[in-house]
């Protein structure tokens, strides 16, 4: 279906534009409370992030779209996810260890469907291989089925090689978050 | 800033365009949650005309009660619009299989003719969410 643009980022309201659209007012993820080497933060307010946690080894990754649009300096990201054809991301090549994926309302999952989400957490635990994914978003920006208890919907989530960790559902909030860990292949019950 | 103003300016919106259209500055009552787009209108909270858009957090049954609250017998003519991503989810027993189904069906249930109806898929400018995406009719009391 043809999207007809009706909104411009510009340089007037580019500022505000970035505020509202990455929800700068949220609370941030407590990074401190998910130890790892690295943190990975995909198209979520990188740079706040990286000014919250100093010490911290953060690596940020951006669109190409918001990089462009909001114009972005090249110290104010790592690394850029091309995204300039719509549902088809390419992601860059990073090298990783012990690793944690941060989605904090990404906005490249926006009104994506579930399946949809859940290819592109296939394609970054295979690419990446955290330890940890946490996807957190606004209930009103995932696109499943809301004509039935979309509850059952969310919960069969399911990321090859991952369990579920913690699983927050606020219809009244409308937040949404998902917390994977990965499975310890090397257990022996033997 | 309002959100609106920061990503549209003064300029109105295809959909906003489009409610202007069909009520072509007769009286409405304009009952909703964006105060700026009801400067556009000629807003009389008294009039047989009504523009209805549900554009938050909502599940199946608040869209009945407030259809039901403001589809009264005065009303000849109206424009419904559900914002879908604003939906909580189905807290009735009915099986419902989509929003367009729902709409025509409260807006018959209420006596109305369905004169125009369409959806919007996906948010026309992938930020733009406070009026998109959405599912609307627009209809008119049918009478004997």
């Amino acid at each position: 279906m043809e999207t007809k643009l009706q909104t411009k980022v510009t340089l007037e309201n580019q500022k505000d534009f970035y505020q509202s659209l990455y929800s700068i007012d949220n609370p941030f993820v407590d990074l401190n409370e998910i130890p790892a080497d690295q943190y990975l933060l995909v198209d979520c307010r990188g740079p706040e992030y990286c000014k919250k946690y100093p010490n911290l080894n953060i690596i940020t990754l951006e669109t190409m779209t918001t990089a462009k649009q909001f114009g972005l300096s090249r110290d104010q990201f790592n690394y850029l996810i091309d995204n300039r054809v719509f549902n088809k991301l390419n992601w860059p090549k990073i090298s990783t260890k012990n690793c944690v994926i941060i989605f904090d309302h990404s906005i490249l999952f926006k009104y994506l469907t579930v399946s949809e989400i859940v290819n592109e957490l296939e394609t970054v635990s295979d690419q990446y291989c955290p330890s940890i994914i946490l996807l957190r978003s606004s209930l009103f920006f995932i696109d499943d089925n809301r004509l039935t208890d979309r509850f059952y919907n969310l919960v069969n989530i399911q990321i090859k090689n991952y369990v579920v960790e913690k699983f927050y559902y606020d219809t009244p909030t409308t937040e949404l978050m998902i917390q994977f860990k990965i499975k310890n292949l090397n257990d022996n019950p033997n | 800033m309002s959100w609106r103003s920061i990503q549209l300016g003064n300029n109105l919106c295809d959909q906003d365009q489009l409610i202007i259209n069909l009520f072509q500055g007769k009286p409405v009552n304009y009952v909703g949650n964006d105060a700026e787009f009801a400067q556009h209108l000629n807003c009389n909270p008294l009039s047989n005309n009504l523009i209805l858009t549900i554009n938050c957090a909502y599940w199946v049954s608040d869209i009945f009660k407030i259809c039901q609250e403001q589809l009264t017998d005065k009303i000849d003519c109206v424009y419904l619009s559900v914002n879908r991503y604003c939906l909580l989810g189905n807290d009735t027993n009915l099986i419902v299989n989509n929003i367009d189904d729902l709409l025509a069906q409260i807006i018959r249930q209420y006596g109305f003719d369905i004169i125009k109806k369409s959806n919007t898929e996906r948010d026309l400018g992938r930020y733009f969410n406070f009026v998109q995406p959405i599912t609307w009719a627009y209809g008119n009391k049918i009478t004997n």
